[in-house]
């Protein structure tokens, strides 16, 4: 239920707008990125974003769509840094050999979306999680619509290899 | 993608995201996000109005510094309001301006009947002229009728009183001998300013059977002059202005509806850092009807 408060000043239609929106924000940030620190961070600096823009001056009612997005720019942009970073780490040390995991440790649910590419989890929690068409998927993440729908059937594909074990009787 | 048939991994995956998410009970606004906002807010509208202004200036430079071969030669990149500024490519621009701010002239020097005519006014490559026509008295002692006259000074480097300040002459078509007006087709004068070399103007009158004005370059290509209208007791005569190149000499010729060569005349060359006005007398091609 949309928190509606009193007062006209900036102020307080800025914390409406905060109380309405933030916690749905954290909510897909958490699932975008796995991190409950980080997903803050994402949410509170997409919604400085979104906010910034006058948006919700523009068009109030849209301005969830407009933070949704500035939420997947700002994972996308922190995922495109992390990647960075791994790539800077792999070039100091000699990566050590790391064993396949046997079929008893294999992941959960959970883990296995952890580990799906950025792109294929994005897709998978714009669709699944926010419930959007894979036409706001493909918007939301700068590809053409047979691309989105690639990505979710990769990402599916990768789940259901990564799950086998557990679907099997 | 439909979501018709929707598979256990699916379902799975919907409530396992949905458990993660677990969306909390709405969180209070640190204190700080207003003015984090606002900043955000003002840097936006910085950017947008830097981004509005760069643009709007980039507009104005390209309209004003567009190359001078784009177009009608070096005018201005707006559509022109008067025929004199329609010139060829490489010949000296010409704006017509409104003509509250022409020339007046001396009172001596004009003998109107009726009033003065602005017929143009303005700069041609920045100098200054006007273009002045007006209905003459005729000479009572010889019972000559009143006639077309016209008036025209500059080119001046003051380009704010419409070529004041630059060499005048005035012509009078019905005391020409023969007569504009039954006796012969062209009148052409030319006029340069030693101030302002390499800007001549030529000028002056057709009668009521031209119907078509050309001026022919060394080049051999001819460019068509347009033909003023005069005031009311002219009969039909009409002025003609042309700002061609000065250093080109050309020859004027008036035509006939069916392309008949009626009449030419040359336009005057200048010397390099002379000035002054030139009459050359044209050659009447077709015999003038008897009445």
């Amino acid at each position: 239920m949309e928190r509606v408060l009193t007062g006209s000043s900036s102020e307080t239609r800025l914390a409406a707008l905060y109380a309405n929106h933030v916690g749905a924000a954290i909510g897909l940030a958490r699932v975008l990125t796995g991190d409950d620190g980080q997903a803050e961070d994402v949410a509170h600096e997409a919604f400085f974003r979104a906010a910034g823009r006058f948006d919700h001056l523009r068009r109030p009612d849209a301005f969830a769509a407009y933070l949704r997005a500035s939420v997947v720019n700002e994972c996308r942009m922190r995922f495109r840094r992390a990647r960075l970073e791994r790539a800077w780490k792999g070039r100091q040390v000699v990566p050590e050999r790391v064993d396949p995991p046997d079929v008893e440790t294999r992941a959960t649910l959970w883990e296995a979306i952890a580990v799906l590419p950025w792109r294929q989890r994005a897709a998978l929690v714009l669709r699944y999680y926010e419930d959007l068409p894979v036409e706001q998927v493909a918007l939301l993440l700068r590809c053409s619509r047979r691309a989105a729908t690639g990505l979710i059937v990769r990402g599916l594909a990768q789940l259901r290899a990564a799950l086998s074990w557990e679907e099997e009787p | 993608m439909g979501r018709g048939a929707v598979t256990d991994l699916e379902t799975r995956l919907q409530s396992e995201l949905a458990r993660r998410a677990a969306i909390s009970p709405a969180p209070t606004m640190p204190p700080g996000t207003l003015g984090r906002v606002r900043r955000r807010q003002a840097l936006f509208a910085g950017v947008v109005t830097s981004v509005v202004i760069v643009l709007a200036a980039s507009g104005i430079g390209l309209f004003r510094f567009a190359p001078s071969d784009v177009g009608a030669g070096s005018q201005p990149l707006r559509p022109p309001t008067s025929p004199l500024e329609r010139v060829p490519i490489g010949w000296p621009s010409v704006d017509v301006l409104d003509p509250s701010g022409a020339y007046p002239p001396p009172a001596a020097d004009v003998d109107a009947v009726d009033g003065v005519r602005v017929l143009a006014t303005g700069t041609v490559e920045g100098y200054g002229f006007s273009f002045l026509a007006w209905t003459g008295s005729g000479n009572p002692a010889d019972q000559a009728p009143n006639g077309p006259c016209i008036l025209f000074v500059g080119p001046s480097p003051d380009s704010t009183n419409g070529g004041g300040g630059g060499p005048i002459s005035t012509t009078c078509g019905h005391f020409w001998d023969p007569p504009i007006t039954d006796g012969i087709d062209l009148i052409v004068t030319s006029q340069q300013n030693r101030a302002a070399e390499g800007i001549g103007a030529t000028f002056g009158f057709v009668s009521a059977r031209v119907s078509r004005l050309v001026v022919t370059l060394g080049d051999g290509a001819s460019h068509p002059i347009p033909m003023l209208q005069g005031p009311d007791g002219w009969g039909g005569v009409r002025a003609f202005l042309v700002f061609a190149p000065a250093d080109r000499p050309g020859t004027v010729s008036a035509l006939a509806s069916d392309g008949t060569l009626l009449a030419r005349g040359p336009t005057c060359r200048f010397r390099a850092g002379a000035g002054g006005t030139c009459t050359v007398a044209a050659e009447q091609v077709a015999a003038i009807p008897s009445r």
